[in-house]
């Protein structure tokens, strides 16, 4: 059963050319899609509508069969989604657990991290100290620590290595599968795509499903 | 995590942006502060030089209408046949007026006074004549003297001693015994100088005889002794410019309206008349619009039988400088508040606008803004209390060196005012004698200097309240506007 789902969503900047036309899709629990497509065709312009921080120009997006702007974008930012951001979003001043921490205990913020592979003295270093793997790692654990359904990773491995890349992936899925949650990645890399469950592609404004057997090798 | 916690976070990790706050809102508490606690301090010296100033007004007959005089063909002199101040005048005037705290009727009168009925004078206080005046108090002894020459003490008729003018402005102080009212029949009030030099005491009594009994021409009748009791003893503060002891305040005695009667040989009629009705205000301030108030009654504005005079020329001439130096206070409140307001504004407005990113994350973890505002306030609130609770130690400091400067001001002026220091006194009376003056009040000029800049409570309440206050609406207002912005502008601009 879907759990978030955008039906004919159209969405524009200045309210003559539509990035989004039309679309719908729909994305349920336990499972890792992707949103595949060049820059700026609209990918993080969808997430975000998923996500609550923006609203379309016309359609809905539902969550649990219900309109996130009706039922409040405030509300359902905090507790049905959760975000990861390409250029991590982490709070300069705080540690690691302490990030994590802002929407969970420090118990099982600590216990996140230290299972995306943070030490113990890393999780209470200042996040600036860390390496960018390190630090999109503590923006994965925010996120999967959260009390939310859906996670919105926004080019979560736009800014690390290959074998980085791989590893982030790998963690998104493990979640995905052990935690039931439902993790939307953006993306522009077809390596990363293939691992999702679902592909969808975003061209021209439109959105098409696609398998990910079926997508060619190599990043976009 | 609390906003408590975040803000406690932000506050010991951004050190250097804490600190560089910590220090604006420091320097701004400090001016604040001095501004209040120089602003109290002055509110105080007004306050001091009105009350030892005193404000009064007086009411006198209108001598100045000729059509109030006639000529008498016997004696060839203009006599004065207009209305004399009396009790229901003096009723009627206060019944009109709010805030007087005491009026008195004082008419001044001339006796003799000795120790014993029948007795010699007691010896007066020498003016500042020196010999000569000596040798006329030994003339004025000689009953069976040949000559008019003949010295007596001035007696100052009151309603109320405490509001005798000299006591109301200082110049006198009662150092033993009792202020006399009109109810007291046989009291008076005298010098320490006085009671010294005759080896008189409070509870002495002692004998008053009419002034006229000693002119060979009124001999005829037998002078009154009349037996007083002393009720009080007085000290001038000052010394009394007369040139005899005539009229040297030294050898003034104060006494009531019915222990003349007892000696007197004036008429009834003649001692009801007052010379003048002195009206005390509580606020000195008040002074000018009584006199208004009074000047339009019909017996001052049509028929011209009295005449109002306000005495309130020397707290107006020593309040100046302080006015100046209170309006140059007030501007500086009025400047570190806009220096304040504006400065924090654009600091605060600053930093929150600085922390978009933050407050991005902060939203896109599900934070509510309330959450966010609630940090921000918390923080703002932490620096400014501690901010504000170290102003307190640094502007002891600035108010010793400010109370310094306005000392040293204060104490120019008021050498300046005991210079040219006189009570005032009405026009002299064509028939009354002339009252003692006094002059240099040293009261008045420790009052005027003395002056205290401190840090009261209030001040640290009122400091801690706008500190608070300015910063909040600075914090929430810049807040409020990022707050406010869509989700959409919050995502643009976090990227």
């Amino acid at each position: 059963m879907s759990i978030m789902e955008v039906r004919s969503v159209t969405y524009s900047y200045d309210g003559t050319k539509n990035v989004l036309n039309d679309i719908s899709a729909s994305f349920e629990e336990g499972k890792v899609y992707a949103i595949l497509g060049p820059s700026g065709c609209g990918k993080t312009t969808l997430l975000s509508l998923i996500g609550g921080l923006d609203v379309p120009t016309s359609g809905t997006i539902l969550f649990d069969g219900t309109d996130i702007q009706q039922a409040g974008l405030e509300a359902h930012r905090s507790k049905h989604v959760s975000f990861i951001f390409q250029n991590y979003n982490l709070i300069d001043y705080m540690t690691p657990i302490e990030n994590a921490a802002l929407s969970a205990t420090k118990e099982a913020a600590g216990a996140a991290l230290k299972r995306l592979g943070l030490t113990d003295s890393e999780i209470k270093r200042n996040v600036l100290k860390l390496s960018g793997g390190q630090q999109q790692r503590v923006a994965i654990a925010r996120a999967l620590v959260a009390d939310t359904r859906v996670i919105l990773a926004d080019e979560p491995t736009g800014n690390v290595d290959d074998a980085m890349s791989v590893e982030i992936t790998k963690i998104l899925k493990e979640s995905a599968k052990e935690t039931g949650k439902c993790v939307i990645i953006v993306t522009h890399s077809i390596d990363l795509a293939k691992e999702a469950d679902t592909v969808f592609v975003l061209k021209n404004g439109v959105l098409q499903e696609q398998k990910p057997a079926e997508l060619e090798t190599g990043s976009n | 995590m609390s906003p408590l916690h975040r803000a406690y976070l932000y506050l010991t990790r951004k050190r250097g942006k804490t600190i560089l706050l910590f220090l604006i809102i420091l320097v701004i508490a400090m001016m604040a502060l001095s501004s209040f606690s120089l602003k109290g301090a002055v509110q105080t010296a007004q306050l001091n030089v009105r009350e030892s100033l005193g404000g009064s007004f007086f009411v006198e007959p209108n001598k100045q209408n000729y059509n109030k005089y006639e000529y008498d063909e016997e004696t060839q002199e203009r006599i004065f046949i207009g209305k004399m101040p009396t009790k229901e005048l003096a009723e009627s005037i206060a019944g009109e007026l709010d805030g007087l705290s005491g009026y008195c009727l004082t008419r001044t009168w001339r006796a003799r006074m000795s120790k014993e009925e029948g007795g010699q004078d007691v010896n007066l206080v020498p003016g500042n004549a020196g010999p000569m005046d000596l040798l006329m108090q030994e003339q004025a002894k000689q009953e069976d003297s040949q000559t008019d020459i003949y010295i007596t003490l001035g007696v100052d008729i009151c309603t109320d001693s405490a509001f005798h003018p000299f006591f109301m402005n200082q110049s006198i102080l009662l150092t033993q015994g009792e202020h006399i009212t009109e109810e007291d029949d046989d009291s008076i009030l005298i010098s320490e100088d006085l009671a010294e030099k005759n080896g008189l005491s409070v509870g002495d009594t002692v004998y008053l005889r009419d002034q006229n009994s000693v002119l060979k021409k009124n001999k005829a009748e037998q002078p009154i002794y009349a037996p007083v009791t002393i009720a009080g003893l007085f000290s001038i503060n000052g010394t009394s410019d007369a040139e005899s002891g005539y009229t040297s305040a030294e050898n003034m005695i104060i006494t009531t309206q019915d222990a003349v009667k007892s000696f007197t040989v004036a008429s009834d009629k003649e001692l009801e008349q007052y010379d003048q009705i002195h009206f005390f205000a509580e606020d000195p301030a008040d002074i000018a619009s009584m006199v208004e108030i009074v000047e339009r009654r019909d017996d001052f504005y049509q028929t011209n039988d009295f005449l109002a005079y306000a005495n309130n020329e020397h707290i107006v001439a020593v309040e100046g400088p302080l006015q100046s130096i209170n309006r140059l206070v007030d501007f500086l409140i009025l400047l570190v508040f806009a220096i304040g307001v504006i400065v924090l504004w654009l600091v605060l407005s600053s930093r929150i606008k600085d922390r978009i990113h933050e407050t991005g994350i902060l939203l896109s973890v599900g934070l509510r803004k309330a959450n966010i505002l609630a940090q921000y306030l918390v923080e703002i609130t932490a620096v400014t209390l501690l901010a504000c609770t170290v102003a307190i130690f640094g502007s002891v400091l600035i108010s010793d060196v400010t109370e310094e400067f306005l000392r040293g001001t204060l104490t120019t002026t008021a050498q300046q005012q005991q210079e040219s220091s006189m009570v005032i006194q009405p026009e002299d009376s064509i028939d009354t004698p002339a009252a003692p003056s006094i002059i240099g009040n040293t009261q008045q000029q420790k009052a005027l200097t003395e002056i205290s800049v401190t840090i009261e409570p209030v001040h640290i309440f009122l400091l801690y309240g706008a500190g608070l206050l300015l910063s909040w609406i600075a914090v929430a207002a810049a807040s409020i506007s990022l707050l406010r912005l869509k989700p959409r502008e919050i995502l643009s601009k976090m990227s």
